[in-house]
């Protein structure tokens, strides 16, 4: 379990895919439905890397 | 053929509501067949009139067996279970309903229950989502930190909010409302008067929902007995007539994240079937009974079945509509908000045929037909239950 707060998003990838992930770098109260962000691999969340999710660059100011 | 006014609920039965840690005095067992037989001396039958029993799987109560031991049950006609967690009660009627119309069965008694609080049941105290209705979830959801119902139904709450705009406030109504109703009921838990400042001030639980936008646990069972039209007429008391009846299921039913529309929920899939067979539209209802366990869905019910249309549920929830008094009052009981949650929605088919037979004491509606009913479970089964007289 991820420390508290975390936030559970629905990302959408380019292709379509959804998935459940979090998104992480960002403090959980500047999350935003619709906001861009891209992949990051969490080899700190157990056994197998889990695919996680940072606002992109231009998005995060 | 249909099956609008093919069967009707005869009797209902309901234990005490409780919330206590010495317990609720009874085993899950114990108190399905106390609201078994309470449903059956409301029915003005004999036990052995039961021929058909659809058990809920919640908690440790009977399968068949048990039931047809300890009731002394003649002959069994029919026997199912559904999964459809808290949509089962209401989805049973349709299945008990399609037994009797085509004469498998006379009386078919439909039951849940469980020590929902005080028990191993008690959702709360569950590591995780168990069994195999959550295996994608489970799998790809939940190592997300998205671990128990709250959490999904957050996110849906959460979209509709990004959506449409709704607010915490405008959730916060519908606890508001249906306290109110609960403080006219004496067998609701909650007992204490709500203001929407006490919603507000209530800590998150999971944003954006706080502490007073989750439902009850709770002990407790409940039953009704669905009977064939024939066996229906000369029943002691009014029978709640069975217009129209549907279950609906969402697109990918154990997983949310990868549902083209979150939003589109079992309820809203199955409502135009209901609507349809009951030859009655949304805006005819007089009253309706929503499965509650978070006062985001009550919002989200009003839109899928037509009673409001899309991102409308909010405002017209925060209008004071769902009050008894309003446009479409809801959950004259109180819902699992502040009456009660363990049942799988029967309380809910309870409190709706009270209503149709006037016998709803302090929360009685002077026009309560038609009146609908729905059950809400595992992230998305469905089902919609049309009544009247």
């Amino acid at each position: 379990m991820p420390d508290l707060p975390y936030v559970v998003a629905v990302v959408e990838l380019e292709e379509g895919v959804r998935l459940m992930s979090n998104v992480i770098g960002v403090d959980h109260g500047d999350v935003r439905v619709g906001m861009p962000v891209h992949l990051t691999w969490d080899d700190a969340s157990g056994p197998y890397p889990l695919p996680k999710f940072t606002p992109l660059k231009s998005d995060s100011k | 053929m249909t099956l609008y006014r093919k069967a009707a609920i005869t009797g209902i039965g309901e234990t005490e509501y409780s919330r206590s840690k010495d317990g609720s005095g009874l085993s899950d067992q114990a108190m399905q067949l106390q609201a078994v037989e309470r449903a059956i001396t409301d029915a003005g039958l004999q036990r052995g009139d039961i021929d058909g029993i659809i058990p809920s799987p919640h908690g440790r109560g009977f399968t068949y067996e048990g039931f047809s031991e300890n009731l002394g049950l003649r002959e069994v006609n029919y026997s199912t279970t559904l999964h459809f967690g808290g949509a089962n009660g209401v989805a049973a009627m349709q299945t008990a309903a399609m037994a009797v119309a085509t004469g498998v069965a006379r009386h078919v008694v439909v039951v849940a229950g469980r020590n929902g609080y005080s028990g191993s049941a008690k959702i709360s105290a569950r590591p995780g989502l168990p069994g195999a209705n959550f295996e994608n979830m489970r799998e790809f959801e939940s190592p997300f930190g998205a671990s128990v119902p709250m959490h999904f139904y957050a996110l849906m709450a959460r979209r509709h909010m990004a959506l449409y705009g709704s607010t915490s406030r405008q959730f916060g109504m519908v606890a508001v409302c249906e306290r109110e109703h609960a403080l006219l009921n004496s067998s609701a838990l909650m007992k204490k008067p709500m203001t929407i400042e006490d919603h507000q001030n209530s800590p998150w639980i999971a944003e954006p929902f706080r502490l007073f936008d989750c439902c009850l646990e709770s002990d407790g069972a409940a039953a009704y007995i669905v009977s064939a039209a024939d066996a229906a007429r000369d029943r002691p008391k009014k029978p709640a007539w069975i217009l129209g009846i549907a279950e609906g299921h969402p697109e990918s039913p154990t997983s949310v994240a990868t549902r083209a529309d979150m939003l589109r929920s079992g309820v809203a899939i199955a409502a135009p079937r209901a609507f349809r067979m009951a030859g009655v539209a949304p805006g005819d209802l007089r009253a309706a009974m929503l499965y509650d366990p978070f006062t985001f869905l009550v919002i989200a019910q009003l839109e899928g079945l037509g009673c409001c249309r899309p991102g409308e549920g909010g405002p017209f929830v925060e209008a004071g509509e769902i009050r008894r008094g309003g446009r479409l009052p809801v959950n004259t009981h109180g819902g699992l908000l502040s009456q009660s949650h363990s049942t799988a929605a029967i309380n809910h088919v309870c409190e709706a045929v009270r209503q149709l037979r006037g016998e709803a004491g302090a929360a009685q509606l002077g026009q309560p037909a038609p009146i609908l009913v729905t059950g809400n479970g595992d992230f998305g089964d469905g089902a919609v239950a049309i009544l009247g007289d």
